[in-house]
């Protein structure tokens, strides 16, 4: 009797999201059976990328050639609130030097590269920083020092999030919507570490003031163990709101709408709102950092696709190369198969699959034929609107694409480029074929440019105005006493050769 | 080989290409186009075929002086749908030249003068109908009856420019025959009473069948429900009005439904997207202005149906309706 009084209370708090999604795709749902979960061996060769946040790059403080240990920190944070990085494993630094990485693009950039040497041993981890009792100052040093990002793949610091949120936070939102087909990684989490979330959870909301904490969980995922968890953990008023399994529900602004009916204003950030939002993985590192005292320094990535005998959730260290990922999970990949690391909708497909794993990589994926869009040419525009009714933030993407085109930097913010999420929404359903999103990244660069040029002409205008202001004061002040001035001519030629003489005499004297 | 990695997102695959959605608007107008050709006589299919034959002539030419590639654009339908569409909307029996002319109209001018492909702001179809109606009243307003739809003597007198066909085998559209007795100062009863309007039980058959295309490509998703609702609600809306004022001057709307062009235009005219409103409420504002005209111009103009020059003049209203009606972006204040 009390145990089903308990899963009635249970099930009573898993809710559903009042709040109906606008646009989106329902993309075809990725079936089969659960992935599996398991451990990447170590790769011979670590590639620590220094940018693994959003921002600049960290520092390096290692010396080519130095002995590093797993969890030791190898890159100094630029910033107050920014994030280090640290070994993945032990081993010996070989360089410091461009390395092809994929951020947004596939480009060298700065990394650290790591020979490891097998022994895999480790720092040991710092003490507990329980946020009951240590400051809110010592709290963030920790989630900064520990390495801690948004694992949802935007790599936001988390302890500039907090920061920036001051508190108490009204709402604390916990991202499980994992909207994007073929990534998985989240579904390993609810699934195999929920305690993990439940200590995460517990942890944040003792530091942001017991705010109201939301899950927004995708409906197709079993809510039972993180249930469980929170109740073993006496979370009790955690709720967990179910949410379409559609794309772009898990987008950060759209889940917040999903979930409280609130949208975050432009240009500000979810904390203005007294809204923090987190991926699951961000709160079980979190709650490791604070907890354990355990750096970041390993991912779960979702290993999906065509010639993998099973869908695997791989706890990956940072800086694994693909090629080990795919390994790994037995694909029976050739040196020419397609690579995407990410989500098929905003990854990036490799050059090849030596890049190494970030911070951000949730997903590989391995497209199968007919999986990726036919190249095909690009048709008119036909105004058809299918992309208006797929923008999940209310644009009118048809109506950038034609402002892009012209230039039109005034429309385009009218028509609000500055609130597309890059979904590839609008994308997918155009019937001609145009590459909206490349284009609007393009708009957006451009814009930012001449937004620049325009502020820096605003600068040099003050500037001129501040200084024919000046001038003019002078000159009117120089004018309100004319009488002052105005002496006899003969007195004033008087006065300036007396002027002179006296100059004179000052001159030969010296 | 392994090809260049695309540097674009999204890596997934698009969704039905513009010939599809030609090609599933064409399968929409079969039902009413058959039904047409049944009530109309043959005259129809010598529209149909010199129209397409016109039209896929003239995008050639234009695609040939503009230096552009012909593959894509032949390929692409809409050159069909716009044929079919004026094909559709004449008399079956006119002199050859006129849908030729109205096609040309149509593909040249109104398309590819001002760009081609998703550049046109008009409708093309109904401009060249609105052209030919204008310039050819007579030819334009002739409609057999239903007995002379077969007569081939006729009918070849008609293709060469002649006028042969006497008063007792042609008809007024129904619409234009209830105007014209209006005028004559009957009253709606007294028509009812002398059999109803002349050739209503066609219209009710060709709206059914435009209807019910109308409804497939609904349920395609190739056209939203805004446009062909907003315009219906408005025609509808209308006739209910003015019949509240004076029933025995003012047909139910029923009437004004299932007569005329009512479900071609809301489903295929009206909601031909490149020249119509683009965002969610312009749409339902141009749809109700193509509906309240259409019965505007029925009712108390000279045309035998309102359609064409209704959605001529919401085309140009457009581009203010777009401006005004842009949704609020996420995150955007709400009381703008």
């Amino acid at each position: 009797m009390q145990t089903i009084l308990l899963r009635c209370a249970r099930m009573a708090r898993i809710e559903t999201a009042r709040y109906a999604p606008r646009g989106g795709l329902a993309l075809a749902p990725v079936t089969g059976p659960p992935p599996v979960w398991r451990a990447a061996p170590i790769p011979p060769l670590l590639a620590l990328p220094l940018e693994q946040q959003a921002g600049a790059p960290a520092i390096p403080c290692v010396a080519i050639g130095g002995h590093v240990r797993r969890g030791q920190c190898i890159a100094r944070p630029p910033g107050p609130w920014d994030a280090a990085i640290h070994a993945s494993s032990s081993g010996t630094v070989v360089a410091i030097e461009p390395y092809p990485v994929a951020l947004h693009t596939v480009a060298p950039r700065p990394c650290i590269l790591i020979r490891t040497d097998g022994a895999d041993s480790a720092l040991a981890p710092l003490p507990p920083c329980d946020p009951a009792r240590e400051s809110r100052e010592a709290v963030l040093r920790r989630l900064a020092d520990c390495g801690v990002v948004g694992l949802g793949g935007a790599v936001f610091s988390t302890a500039a999030k907090l920061a920036r949120a001051g508190a108490p936070i009204a709402t604390l939102i916990v991202n499980a919507a994992e909207c994007e087909p073929h990534i998985r990684c989240d579904e390993g989490l609810l699934a195999h570490a929920p305690e993990g979330i439940a200590q995460g959870i517990q942890a944040l909301s003792v530091f942001l003031g017991q705010p109201e904490v939301l899950v927004g969980l995708k409906e197709t995922l079993d809510p039972r163990p993180l249930a469980a968890a929170l109740d073993a953990a006496g979370l009790a008023a955690v709720r967990i709101i179910r949410v379409p399994a559609r794309y772009t529900a898990g987008a950060e602004d759209v889940l917040i709408r999903l979930l409280t009916g609130r949208e975050v204003p432009r240009g500000a950030l979810p904390m203005d709102i007294s809204c923090v939002c987190l991926n699951v993985a961000t709160v079980v590192a979190a709650g490791r950092a604070l907890l354990a005292g355990e750096p970041l320094t390993a991912r779960v990535v979702s290993v999906n696709g065509r010639g993998l005998p099973e869908s695997v959730n791989l706890i990956s260290r940072l800086g694994t190369p693909v090629s080990a990922i795919l390994a790994a999970c037995g694909a029976d990949t050739g040196p020419d198969e397609r690579v995407i690391l990410g989500g098929p909708m905003m990854g990036v497909e490799l050059p090849n699959a030596e890049i190494p794993i970030t911070k951000a990589s949730q997903a590989v994926w391995i497209p199968g034929p007919g999986d990726l869009p036919a190249p095909g040419p690009e048709h008119a525009c036909i105004r058809c609107g299918a992309c208006v009714t797929a923008c999940p933030v209310n644009l009118l993407p048809q109506q950038l694409h034609w402002h892009a085109r012209a230039a039109d930097h005034d429309a385009l913010i009218d028509h609000g480029l500055d609130v597309c999420i890059e979904c590839g929404c609008c994308d997918v359903v155009c019937p001609s074929q145009i590459p909206l999103v490349a284009r609007f990244r393009a708009a957006k660069v451009a814009l930012a440019e001449v937004q620049a040029l325009d502020a820096r002409a605003r600068w040099l205008k003050g500037r001129f105005v501040a200084h024919e202001t000046r001038l003019d004061a002078r000159k009117a002040h120089a004018e309100a006493q004319p009488a002052a001035r105005r002496e006899d001519p003969r007195a004033r030629l008087a006065r300036l050769r007396a002027h002179r003489t006296h100059k004179d005499a000052d001159g030969r004297g010296s | 080989m392994r090809p260049p990695p695309r540097l674009e997102t999204p890596h997934w695959p698009h969704a039905r290409p513009v010939c599809w959605v030609m090609t599933q608007v064409l399968l929409a107008l079969l039902p009413g186009a058959a039904v047409t050709l049944w009530c109309r006589g043959p005259g129809v299919a010598v529209n149909l075929a010199l129209c397409l034959a016109t039209a896929y002539a003239c995008e050639a030419a234009a695609m040939r002086l503009r230096k552009r590639p012909l593959r894509p654009v032949l390929g692409d339908g809409s050159v069909a749908v716009t044929a079919v569409l004026i094909a559709l909307s004449l008399p079956p029996w006119l002199p050859l030249l006129l849908p030729v002319v109205g096609t040309a109209f149509a593909v040249l001018i109104v398309k590819h003068a001002y760009g081609g492909l998703g550049q046109n702001p008009f409708n093309p179809a109904m401009a060249a109908y609105a052209l030919l109606l204008v310039s050819f009243p007579v030819a334009m307003t002739r409609w057999p009856a239903a007995a002379a739809a077969w007569d081939w003597g006729a009918a070849w007198q008609t293709w060469t420019g002649g006028m042969p066909i006497l008063d007792g085998l042609t008809s007024a559209t129904p619409l234009g025959d209830v105007r014209t007795r209006l005028t004559l100062t009957h009253t709606l009863s007294e028509i009812a009473a002398h059999g109803g309007p002349v050739g209503a039980p066609t219209g009710w058959m060709m709206n059914g069948a435009y209807g019910l295309g109308g409804l497939y490509l609904l349920a395609r998703g190739i056209i939203g429900w805004r446009i062909p609702l907003a315009v219906l609600a408005a025609l509808g809306l209308c006739a209910i009005v003015f019949q509240a004022v004076d029933a025995d001057r003012y047909p139910s709307a029923l009437f004004h439904l299932s007569q005329g062009a009512a479900m071609l235009g809301a489903f295929f005219i009206a909601t031909d997207p490149v020249s119509a409103s683009t965002t969610p409420r312009g749409r339902l504002i141009y749809g109700a202005g193509v509906g309240a005209l259409a019965y505007l111009i029925r009712t108390f103009g000279a045309y035998p149906d309102g359609f064409a020059f209704a959605v001529l003049l919401m085309n140009l209203a457009v581009p203010l309706i777009d401006r005004l009606t842009i949704p609020r972006p996420y995150g955007s204040p709400r009381d703008d």
